[in-house]
């Protein structure tokens, strides 16, 4: 049975093989953490195929710089680092806040898990659900990852500390102001649709 | 043990082989510099200087005398040399910023804002190593728009969250 | 009681993620009893969480690992890798003791090679020490120099610098008219102006 201990134990031989210029060694810690990475680069940019390819590029660039890991860390939370990173760099360079309208939004809504059976659940659900999406994107890329980092991906403070390079009391202050910001813009959303 | 009279001649080969690599290596890693664009609203509505502005509040109320400063966007970005990166700034303008070389501790580059379809400006210049450029003047919403440039070279080329600038280099 | 408020608002979060110390958790816990704002707004952070979970869109990753391996092997191969893999290949040749040797013997050429161009220019010192004695000489028969002069040359040298432009313009090119320019070096600043034409 694969226990944490022994999954870190083949996680360093893997990382030390593919120092090494093994590439299938490599492959298998993609496969491991492809997810994870992919969700944290959306939690910032909010976009799936920028999320995707930000991914990616996490990946090539933690290969190219294996050598500068040091396993005072662990490699996940390094990866995170690099993801968030290079999805802020993004976010901010692109000087554009995605707002989903139109087809996308409703692409992206029809993607929802709905409850079935009762229509008029399903009808505020969607409309909850767009309310949130509009509201994440109100928010700053860093805020955005904070908040994401935590209740999506379950993160603690100190990971998400180490992930966004910033002291625990930021990581606390940030989350406090975007579950506050959240909590208002959802709060005036349902006002402007409900009239 | 080898020949004598092959020893050299392998010798030479290697040197031959590992000496193009050597600058072949140093070529392919491109110069990145690193951009930050401020847009700064300056009017005179007596609203005082945002926080958010940091130490650049104080050194813009000292220059231009406005009543009011505040921060509409915060930008950066990581470029090569030789490769043109977008900005897109308030009131509809786009600040095209493309570094052209390295001159001792000065960067050359090229900045152009446009309104819509129209250069506003086109300029040539030479901004120190962490040096700044402000660009204003341009309406916007009851006051001024102020832009401040800054650029400086990334010590690190592979350092880990250099975003690529694929999708804006052009 | 608002400062209080204030101040438990900011361990709500962390209470909810179990991040706070074991005296605060009681501290707010009593806090929330006594509080129906506090309790309101912990439930809805509660609910915030909640949702965002339920948000959570599967992202298509199909093709993805076989598209970053892609990647990696278009990667330039490094230049020590490169190396490590061509001595290894020697190696497996001959005892490897002799392939330390050949290693050591072509880091010796390549080090003369690049160094040899600057070894020539130490060896003509003595071009240099010529150079430095024509221009004691010709210092010895230049006229004197006043203090007056002195001052003079300094206050210009002085005045020379303040102004000297903190970036350096070649071109401006602008179909505004009344374009101004200029630098506040105190601020490490250039300004260009470009007042709107109403």
């Amino acid at each position: 049975m694969r226990t944490p201990s022994r999954q870190a134990g083949d996680e360093a031989e893997l990382i030390d093989r593919a120092r090494k210029g093994d590439s299938e060694a490599f492959g298998v810690l993609v496969e491991r953490y492809q997810r994870r990475v992919a969700n944290v680069a959306f939690a910032v940019v909010h976009n799936q195929d920028d999320a995707i390819e930000l991914a990616q590029e996490t990946f090539v660039r933690a290969y190219e710089n294996l050598s500068k890991f040091e396993s005072r860390s662990s490699f996940s939370t390094w990866l995170y680092r690099i993801a968030a990173n290079l999805a802020i760099d993004f976010w901010r360079r692109e000087g554009r806040h995605v707002v989903l309208r139109g087809e996308d939004a409703e692409n992206e809504l029809q993607r929802l898990p709905t409850e079935k059976g009762d229509s008029f659940k399903a009808a505020s659900r969607k409309e909850l659900s767009g309310r949130l999406s509009q509201a994440l994107e109100e928010l700053t890329p860093e805020h955005r990852a904070v908040i994401l980092l935590r209740e999506v991906e379950g993160l603690s403070y100190d990971e998400i500390s180490e992930v966004l390079q910033c002291p625990r009391g930021t990581v606390m202050s940030r989350l406090h102001y975007a579950r506050n910001r959240m909590r208002g813009l959802l709060k005036d959303l349902g006002q402007d649709e409900g009239g | 043990m080898l020949r004598s009279g092959k020893f050299p001649l392998l010798l030479a080969v290697l040197c031959a082989l590992a000496l193009p690599q050597v600058a072949t290596a140093q070529q392919m890693r491109p110069q990145i510099v690193i951009v930050r664009v401020d847009s700064v609203l300056a009017a005179d509505t007596n609203q005082g200087i945002d926080p958010q502005l940091g130490p650049m509040g104080p050194r813009l109320h000292k220059m231009f005398r406005y009543t009011t400063y505040q921060l509409v966007s915060e930008q950066n970005g990581r470029t090569e040399m030789g490769k043109m990166i977008e900005f897109t700034m308030p009131g509809g303008r786009i600040l095209h910023i493309e570094p052209r070389s390295i001159d001792g501790n000065m960067i050359a580059m090229e900045v152009l804002l446009f309104q819509g379809e129209k250069p506003m400006l086109t300029t040539d210049l030479k901004l120190p190593d962490n040096g700044n450029l402000i660009v204003g003047g341009p309406h916007y919403e009851q006051g001024e728009l102020i832009i401040t440039i800054g650029a400086n070279m990334a010590s690190d080329v592979a350092s880990p969250g250099a975003a690529t600038t694929s999708a804006q280099a052009k | 009681m608002m400062a209080e408020t204030d101040h438990l608002s900011l361990m709500l979060g962390p209470f909810e993620d179990r991040e706070l110390e074991p005296h605060e958790y009681q501290e707010v816990a009593f806090h929330l009893a006594r509080c129906e704002q506090c309790t309101a707004e912990l439930a809805d952070y509660t609910q915030i969480g909640r949702e965002l979970r339920t948000l959570n869109l599967e992202l298509p990753l199909e093709g993805f690992k076989e598209a970053v391996m892609q990647r990696i092997e278009n990667l330039p191969v490094p230049f020590t890798l490169r190396l490590r893999r061509m001595f290894g290949g020697i190696g497996e040749l001959f005892p490897s003791n002799l392939g330390i040797a050949v290693a050591s013997a072509v880091a010796a050429a390549i080090t003369v090679i690049l160094v040899t161009p600057y070894a020539q220019t130490v060896t003509n010192r003595s071009g240099t020490s010529h150079e430095i004695a024509r221009v004691e000489r010709d210092l010895a028969t230049a006229p004197a120099v006043t203090t007056q002069n002195a001052r003079t040359e300094l206050a210009r040298d002085v005045a020379q610098v303040e102004e000297e432009p903190q970036a350096v313009i070649s071109k401006l090119e602008s179909d505004i008219p009344s374009v101004a320019v200029w630098n506040e070096p105190r601020m490490d600043t250039t300004v260009i102006w470009l007042p709107d034409q109403q």
